[in-house]
């Protein structure tokens, strides 16, 4: 048996963790049926008592004595009591290993997130990677809810009664053991169609929940186009459709499910009918008749509640399908062993690099090969999509390229050393290769705490002196709080700019030998620009530090800061050298920067 | 907008504006609000409160034909053996069949029924909340938090269901099988109902205690779930620079130790809270015990029957059972009312920027754009507008550029003249007519 085709199993052979404590709640709810069934069978002798008029006894003198109905009472409240408890302890040990194994799981799905490659990511999207780990968790806690609830409890108590039952008469209890198992044999064929219809009408309501939150995302878009009542039409047609699948389901179950159900009832009238028989043979008296009418009941209204963990569990199937998908996806990049020499400046090199897009089709760098010389400013331009980003990603090995190798380089006292960078640990690439995004990704932390991600040990003074190199000491005057300040997606609302300048900040923070800006300082105006990349040059004087910068760029002000512009186009570096040799040589270049000929 | 400077002006937290919101008084407004919503269901309603009415007969005749069986069906000769009358047994089997078959068949309906109007009514409400909100001004959204916003249509919405649809049939199925039960016991025997009424008042106070101890958990829990949600949420976001910085280690450790405060708080609630269940089964095992105890003292004094007695039995569940689920009833009724609350807080709201009553006819512009003594501000209390006294003309046809700093207002103007915000002072006008004066649709022209 192949275990990887049995998603929920798996998740509940996570129990393993805790195999002591989970026989043991198997243990209890066990016992505490059985102590039912003994609760039930001591009822029954009661109500046989008062048939038999000994449970209260009217004397001569017309005085009542009542001590065996309060004997009855206390034997029987006391076996309640105990029961009670045994499963309040159950409850509380079931809930904490249940909640054990979802926190293991709810870690695992976070190391692998963060373990996964990018490529995952671009391929599967941020929104279904959070589903994954919410909505389709949620419904595993339902369903692990539900096997301590349901499916140990239900069954146990099904034994429990039918055995009871059995042991009363064997004819009593071969009709609510048959019927019983017919019911359940009906609700598992019901379960398919219900499942095909919940999902029909969970993607109905997804069309609905995406149109919802893009109408509240993009209201701006909407309102610039006077579009809104087009959207509430465009909405309100996928809350047609939604109504329409959801009717049909609610149709479906409200006329299958109680079929079953009915099926398992007759088992109470098969109860009473062979029982009022078994009386008049002798074989039952009055007491064990009641009480197994009880006791049939009980049976009935428990087995109720199982259409509905039918679903919980269908549902619960196909979440923990995806959620071990996520799981047993193998990250491609990992690490080398050799340790990278710490020598500055660093500089790194492409040699014939290729990567193709996952889907198939032109490759995005085909052959590339370039250079950044050790303590080197860098611009690199090309079109929008021409794969400035990509080649980006590959520095810090946040992808890698489908052919060709990079190098580190250093140069110091004239000796040459390359190191390649698929060798090197990881960790050692990411501290020392930094890439700071368009868009920088601020945590809902606060200020100090986001830009100490690359440097837990820096101090204050190591902030603040990161902020004021990148500018940025003005946007810290406007926070109330200074460092402490919180920011991010439920902090104080920053512009692009302040962010753009806080995440140049908290690369500087983690002293990178190599710097890459994609695009990191688009929102900044010119003179905020050159005093940024300025205080990066003059790092070398100061802190003995020196940085090589590679600059993605897109505007004039930030290419004209660099010592050297690369031109990318068509996957390769087609034109290299300084600015005023590109505009001179390069059609490529003067097109591109909409400079015109002959200027 | 992106590029403007925004003080730091406090939002509220969805925790702090529920809290908010469970400080206020019940509106008795809102009660005449909620109640034209159910109009175009309420025959689906009314359907549905029969159904159950009828379950409930279904439901009471069972111990009555059990009682048949016992006093009747079994006949005691002579000898003290018991023959057993197989006519009244056969109609009394069918009874039962029937019982059941309806018992459950009407639940379907019923369901059905309630379902459906919920289906309807929930979706309707749904699309004009939407389509209030898709009207709202720009400014709104910049206040609200978007997951907020969908929150109320999405989630809100569903909360109501409990109040308006399932909760009128199932409080009232509660009540009738108490009652009915409580009836039927008094007929038999008032000592009978009196054994089993003793047990009310203790039911009644562990059900306070229950509901006291749950709620003031409870808080703390969905805090604590939110927690650690919104930070994997935002590890899945920003999970390039947890890579780029290493922090993956250290990361995982801070989402553990949200974990382990969630499962804490979990547990705490349920060791709060967990034994209500428990202590009402006790509970109910003792009503059925004194019902024994009287019950035999009533047979063995030859008020009642055996018959009678072991049919009331059978009322126990019946009639403490919807006491219990009153509570359950209760919680949901409230949390239905904390979200109608909200989504009439929502509806209330006016769009700040409106048509006016009559717009002035606006086509064929020619793209002449003047912003005259402009004065705006995103806050109207801030010292330093954004726009201080602007004056400013481009002709029809004129190609302008304005250049800036980083946060001096660029974008603002924009959004002026598409009257995404209001100005505060001056005006903005477009072929010599101002923005106000001109229906809002045409400026997508712009």
């Amino acid at each position: 048996m192949n275990i990887r085709s049995y998603p929920l199993l798996r998740c509940l052979l996570l129990y393993k963790r805790t195999p002591v404590r989970f026989w043991l709640s198997a243990a209890l709810f066990a016992l505490a049926n059985l102590m039912l069934a003994w609760q039930q069978g001591m009822i029954a002798k009661a109500v046989h008592d008062v048939e038999q008029g000994v449970a209260v006894v009217v004397d001569s003198t017309g005085g009542l004595d009542v001590s065996v109905a309060l004997h009855w009472l206390f034997i029987i409240v006391d076996i309640a009591t105990g029961r009670a408890l045994i499963m309040y302890f159950v409850g509380w040990l079931s809930l904490v290993i249940q909640q054990d194994l979802l926190g293991h799981l709810r870690e695992m799905i976070l190391v692998q997130v963060q373990r996964l490659d990018l490529a995952y990511h671009w391929l599967h999207g941020a929104g279904e990677i959070v589903t994954r780990t919410t909505r389709d968790a949620d419904k595993l806690r339902d369903a692990l809810i539900s096997f301590w609830r349901q499916v140990v409890d239900t069954s146990f108590i099904v034994i429990a009664a039918v055995g009871f039952l059995f042991w009363y008469h064997p004819l009593l209890g071969v009709g609510p053991l048959l019927l019983t198992l017919t019911g359940f044999y009906i609700l598992f064929r019901q379960t398919d169609h219900l499942v095909q219809l919940d999902r029909a009408v969970g993607q109905a309501f997804d069309g609905v929940n995406q149109d919802l939150t893009e109408g509240v995302n993009g209201v701006r878009v909407i309102k610039a186009f006077g579009l809104e009542s087009s959207r509430v039409q465009r909405f309100e047609g996928q809350v047609r459709f939604f109504v329409q699948q959801a009717l049909e389901a609610l149709a479906y179950s409200c006329s299958r499910i109680p079929i079953p159900q009915f099926v398992v009832g007759l088992g109470q009238v098969w109860v009473l009918g062979v029982g009022a028989y078994l009386v008049s043979q002798q074989q039952l008296n009055f007491g064990e008749l009641v009480a197994a009418l009880l006791m049939a009941t009980t049976l009935v209204f428990r087995v109720e509640g199982v259409g509905r963990v039918m679903q919980v569990f269908a549902d619960a199937r196909s979440s923990a399908g995806r959620i071990w998908e996520l799981l047993d996806a193998v990250p491609e990049i990992t690490g080398g062993n050799a340790a990278l020499t710490e020598q500055r400046p660093l500089g790194i090199s492409l040699h014939n690099i290729s990567v193709l897009p996952p889907g198939g089709g032109n490759a995005v760098l085909q052959n590339c090969s370039l250079q950044l010389k050790p303590g080197e400013v860098l611009a690199l331009v090309g079109a929008t999509g021409s794969g400035k980003s990509t080649l980006a990603s590959l520095l810090p090995r946040l992808a890698d390229a489908d052919s060709g190798h990079i190098t580190l380089d250093s140069d110091v006292n004239g000796i040459n050393t390359q190191q390649a960078l698929n060798e090197l640990k990881l960790e050692d690439v990411r501290r020392q290769i930094h890439v700071v995004p368009q868009e920088g990704f601020l945590f809902s932390d606060t200020l100090a705490a986001n830009l100490r991600l690359g440097a837990e040990q820096a101090s204050d003074e190591d902030l603040l002196w990161a902020l004021r190199m990148a500018a940025a000491d003005d946007v810290l005057t406007r926070l109330s709080d200074g460092l402490q300040t919180k920011i991010g997606d439920r902090g104080v609302t920053l512009s692009g700019g302040q962010r753009q300048r806080i995440c140049l900040a908290r690369a500087l923070v983690s002293h990178p030998a190599i710097l890459v800006l994609d695009d990191a300082t688009s929102a900044l105006d010119a003179v905020t620009e050159r005093r940024v990349l300025n205080n990066i040059r003059n790092l070398k004087q100061e802190r003995g530090q020196a940085v090589s910068v590679l600059m993605i760029a897109s505007k004039l002000s930030t290419i004209l800061l660099a010592d050297r512009v690369l031109l990318l186009a068509g996957g390769k570096i087609i034109a290299n050298g300084s600015h005023a040799q590109l505009v001179a040589e390069s059609a490529e270049y003067r097109e591109l920067l909409g400079i015109e000929d002959g200027e | 907008m992106a590029s403007n400077p925004v003080p730091a002006i406090r939002v509220m937290s969805d925790i702090e504006l529920e809290e908010m919101l469970a400080k206020q008084k019940l509106q008795r407004s809102m009660f005449w609000r909620l109640l034209p919503l159910l109009r175009p269901v309420r025959h689906f309603v009314l359907g549905a409160v029969l159904a159950e009415i009828v379950l409930v007969t279904l439901v009471f005749a069972r111990p009555l034909l059990i009682e048949q069986v016992i006093d009747h069906g079994l006949v005691r000769d002579l000898t003290g053996a018991y023959s057993l009358d197989t006519h009244i047994l056969a109609w009394v089997l069918a009874g039962m069949c029937v019982s059941w078959a309806g018992r459950f068949g009407l639940a379907g309906v019923s369901q059905y029924l309630s379902g459906s109007a919920a289906i309807r009514l929930l979706n309707s409400l749904r699309v004009s909340v939407f389509n209030h909100v898709q009207h709202l001004s720009v400014g709104y959204f910049d206040r609200t938090k978007s997951g907020r916003i969908v929150s109320r249509i999405d989630r809100d919405v569903d909360a109501l269901e409990p109040l308006l649809i399932q909760g009128p049939p199932e409080f009232l199925s509660a009540m009738l099988r108490s009652v009915l039960a409580g009836i039927l016991l008094w007929l038999t025997s008032p000592v009978l109902f009196f054994s089993l009424a003793s047990i009310i008042p203790l039911l009644l106070l562990s059900t306070w205690l229950f509901k006291y101890l749950a709620q003031s958990n409870y808080a703390r829990v969905a805090e604590n779930r939110a927690r650690f949600t919104a930070h994997l949420v935002e590890t899945v976001a920003g999970v390039r620079m947890i890579k780029q910085t290493g922090q993956e280690d250290s990361n995982r450790d801070r989402y553990r130790v949200l974990i382990r405060d969630f499962i804490n708080a979990l547990i705490r609630n349920t060791l709060m809270s967990g034994w209500f269940t428990h202590f009402t089964s006790i509970l109910t095992t003792l009503g059925m015990m004194l019902l024994i105890v009287f019950g035999g003292r009533e047979v063995a004094l030859g008020h009642i029957s055996f018959g009678q007695m072991a049919a009331s039995m059978f009322y126990v569940f019946m009639f403490l059972g919807p006491l219990q689920e009153l509570g359950d009833l209760f919680e949901r009724y409230i949390n239905g009312v904390a979200s109608a609350q909200r989504i009439f807080l929502m509806l209330d709201t006016q769009a700040e920027i409106r048509d006016p009553e009559q717009p002035q006819p606006f086509e064929d512009i020619r793209g002449e754009v003047e912003f005259k003594d402009v004065v705006f501000s995103y806050h109207p209390e801030a010292i330093n507008p954004v726009i201080r006294n602007l004056n400013l003309k481009v002709n029809a046809g004129e190609v302008l550029a304005i250049v800036g700093p980083t946060g001096h207002g660029k974008s603002t103007l924009v959004q002026l003249l598409t009257r995404f915000y209001e100005v505060q002072g001056g005006a903005v006008l477009v072929d010599g007519k101002d923005v106000k004066s001109v229906s809002s649709m045409p400026c997508a022209a712009m």
